[in-house]
């Protein structure tokens, strides 16, 4: 039998709330949150409690759900849920799983749901994990050349490539920041923004940013932003909360 | 003698042809900018947001599980709403009473939406809801506070509505005390639309304002005295 799907459900709107969760129930979902607004999924998320989707409204009060996205501490499979249907082209830029149209109607959700739980159903056992100082590819001229990991601060999303930052910029192998995130699963590494993967280690220092986010300072004067989502993941990270 | 009287009668006849074509002309030419005008000024008249209608439907889609009859109520209240919305553009003006009576029916619709987070008072003195106004002066500015003022904080807020006397004319306007106004921002396109309509219908720009009083923004119509709708 298939494990319940987990959602967290943003909807400002009781009705539209009332809907969407008597919808997912019926159809064997496991609701684990219902928030009313954007900084509420944070709030839950910092939780550190499981969960599978988030289906988010996209006018909500405090953020909406694309700024929300914008700033989330990792990824997770996202459904936009919107009564009119113009922001649905910056919903699928943000990689949205899906993008529902109100009112929400069973059929059409029972396709989303099969698109979340495809991935799930078809994942590959996890390959197993060197030993030793962990080390990965960087281009090199026509080759390859291993960086030690713990000599790297940070890694960045530009221009269609995930570089690595160890004292200079080398480009890695992984395609978005997402792989490189798997790749790097369980060593430590912090999504810090959606184009930044943090070593909280190499972090020298921190100040307030604007709007609840921080800056994070590493040895040589770098400064980068971390995102109001990740905030508290690093502040505890760094044994500030 | 003949002829020359012949020649300068000519040449009267024709001049006089020539100014009462040119008379016309511009007379047809003044219809046309005025037919343009209130062709204008309609299309700017309110359009409630798609985003409003799509989610209070959406919302009746779940309410029919819960409350039948609150149901009905709803839907009966929308169709009234879309079709004094549609009635509304087909007149040059209406009395202030007309003007509530929309505002009610879209403040119902708003609070399938937005539910207790939506609370809604009336300062209305009903000494003066006779008097004509062009029409959809109040909804826009209603829509406005609650697209920027009350649907974004995440307790609401409180809405009045108030119709009072001002010198010699009145002042109708919406307070809400939800997302705090804050001043220089661009006004949005309801607001613009609604000031540009008022230029076009001859009124002056500074009788629409906004502002900010301790915890509520207050959104103003300052109307000279218009005639009032015949009993």
């Amino acid at each position: 039998m298939t494990k319940p799907l987990r959602i967290l459900i943003a909807e400002d709107e009781p009705l539209n709330l009332a809907r969407l969760s008597r919808l997912l129930q019926a159809a064997e979902c496991e609701i684990v949150a219902e928030v009313t607004d954007g900084p509420g999924v944070f709030e839950w998320l910092n939780k550190g409690e499981a969960v599978d989707a988030l289906f988010l409204d996209i006018q909500m009060p405090g953020l909406s759900g694309l700024d929300v996205v914008a700033d989330l501490p990792r990824p997770f499979p996202i459904v936009f849920v919107t009564a009119y249907s113009e922001h649905a082209v910056r919903a699928f830029e943000q990689a949205a799983v899906d993008f529902l149209l109100k009112p929400v109607t069973a059929e059409r959700l029972a396709k989303t749901l099969e698109r979340l739980r495809s991935p799930r159903e078809h994942a590959t056992p996890e390959a197993p994990k060197p030993t030793g100082p962990f080390r990965y590819p960087v281009k090199a001229g026509q080759g390859l050349v291993f960086l030690d990991l713990a000599k790297t601060t940070h890694f960045t999303f530009e221009d269609g490539i995930v570089w690595a930052h160890a004292g200079d910029r080398f480009r890695t192998l992984w395609q978005t920041l997402t792989e490189a995130e798997t790749a790097l699963a369980g060593r430590g590494l912090l999504r810090s923004h959606r184009h930044l993967l943090l070593r909280p280690e190499a972090v020298v220092g921190v100040r307030a940013g604007e709007f609840g986010r921080i800056v994070a300072r590493l040895a040589g004067g770098v400064e980068l932003e971390v995102s109001r989502g990740a905030a508290p993941a690093l502040k505890k990270r760094l044994g500030l909360s | 003698m003949l002829a020359l009287l012949l020649t300068n009668l000519s040449f009267a006849v024709l001049l006089g042809w020539i100014l009462a074509n040119k008379e016309r002309a511009e007379e047809r030419e003044a219809e046309a900018v005025q037919a343009a005008t209130i062709a204008k000024a309609r299309a700017l008249q309110s359009q409630m947001s798609p985003h409003v209608l799509f989610n209070a439907i959406s919302g009746l889609t779940e309410l029919v599980w819960k409350d039948q009859k609150a149901t009905e109520e709803a839907l009966v209240n929308l169709a009234h709403l879309l079709r004094n919305l549609l009635d509304s553009s087909t007149r040059p003006v209406d009395p202030l009473t007309s003007e509530r009576a929309i505002v009610e029916q879209y403040l119902a619709v708003e609070r399938i939406r937005l539910g207790a987070r939506l609370r809604v008072e009336w300062d209305w003195d009903e000494h003066l809801e006779s008097h004509l106004v062009p029409p959809l002066m109040l909804q826009p500015l209603v829509e406005n506070a609650i697209k920027h003022g009350i649907a974004p904080s995440r307790d609401g807020g409180a809405l009045r509505i108030f119709l009072r006397p001002e010198g010699s004319g009145f002042c109708l306007g919406v307070a809400n005390t939800g997302a705090p106004f804050e001043e220089g921002r661009p006004e949005g396109i309801g607001l613009r639309n609604l000031r540009e309509r008022l230029s076009l219908l001859g009124e002056r720009p500074e009788c629409l304002t906004l502002r900010k009083q301790e915890a509520w923004t207050v959104a103003e119509l300052h109307l000279g005295l218009t005639p009032e709708a015949s009993q």
